[in-house]
């Protein structure tokens, strides 16, 4: 396995833990504190030292091709990123002002829109990579 | 999945020289060996920098590893723009 494929396989791995901590939280009757699951994806801080160990011996550990496959994959993300905080924004405006009247919101709910983007971006570049790496046509580019 | 129209004869050549492993290609050349498994499948066309440097590994001119099929190019750009 490349060491892209590596990062990607752990970054989804870390996710699907983050949820499940959530999900066992809520189970157990504490959805208050649910939310300090996502905590968890602090771990995604790791992956770079994922890709230092991931050396092959020959030296060659990134070549032209995941690079390629990472601009690409970070490209789908950040779209997706965007448009993932612009939805979160949008739907929280209309709950909270629209059907809800509220004439406030709490602060805390500011940085939801932001940790979703986050985890977006995250998430998606690492299925991108893994599906590209699946076999997709790809070119160099320079 | 269209495929791309540039193809080539690395798995030829590799062969007639002394069987050369995709791994020793890709040392030779600076890539991990996946790569050389996409650029032979035809799932990926490698840079310009790296057709010349695969090229030279085999002591040939570029277009003595790869070829552009330009049929293959319009081919793929009339199935992409028939209409359903």
């Amino acid at each position: 396995m490349l060491p892209l494929q590596k990062v990607a396989w752990f970054q989804l791995f870390v996710f699907v833990a983050a949820v499940v901590v959530a999900l066992v939280l809520v189970s157990i009757g504490q959805a208050g504190i649910a939310w300090s699951a996502f905590g968890v994806l602090g771990l995604w801080g790791l992956s770079p030292i994922l890709l230092r160990r991931s050396r092959g011996a020959d030296g060659v550990f990134l070549d032209e091709r995941d690079r390629a496959i990472s601009r690409r994959a970070s490209t789908i993300a950040f779209a997706a990123s965007y448009a993932a905080f612009v939805v979160v924004c949008m739907a929280s405006w209309a709950y909270f002002y629209g059907l809800r009247s509220a004439a406030t919101v709490s602060v805390h709910l500011l940085t939801v829109p932001v940790w979703v983007a986050f985890s977006v971006v995250f998430v998606v570049r690492a299925v991108g990579m893994l599906v590209l790496y699946g076999g997709e046509a790809g070119d160099g580019g320079a | 999945m269209a495929e791309l129209e540039i193809t080539n004869e690395i798995r030829r050549l590799r062969f007639e020289a002394d069987e050369m492993t995709q791994k020793e290609l890709a040392s030779r050349v600076g890539v991990t060996r996946q790569t050389i498994i996409a650029i032979e499948a035809g799932k990926y066309a490698p840079s310009l920098k790296l057709a010349f440097r695969i090229a030279r590994a085999f002591g040939l001119g570029v277009e003595g590893v790869f070829r552009f099929d330009p049929d293959r190019a319009t081919a793929d750009a009339v199935s992409e723009s028939k209409p359903e």
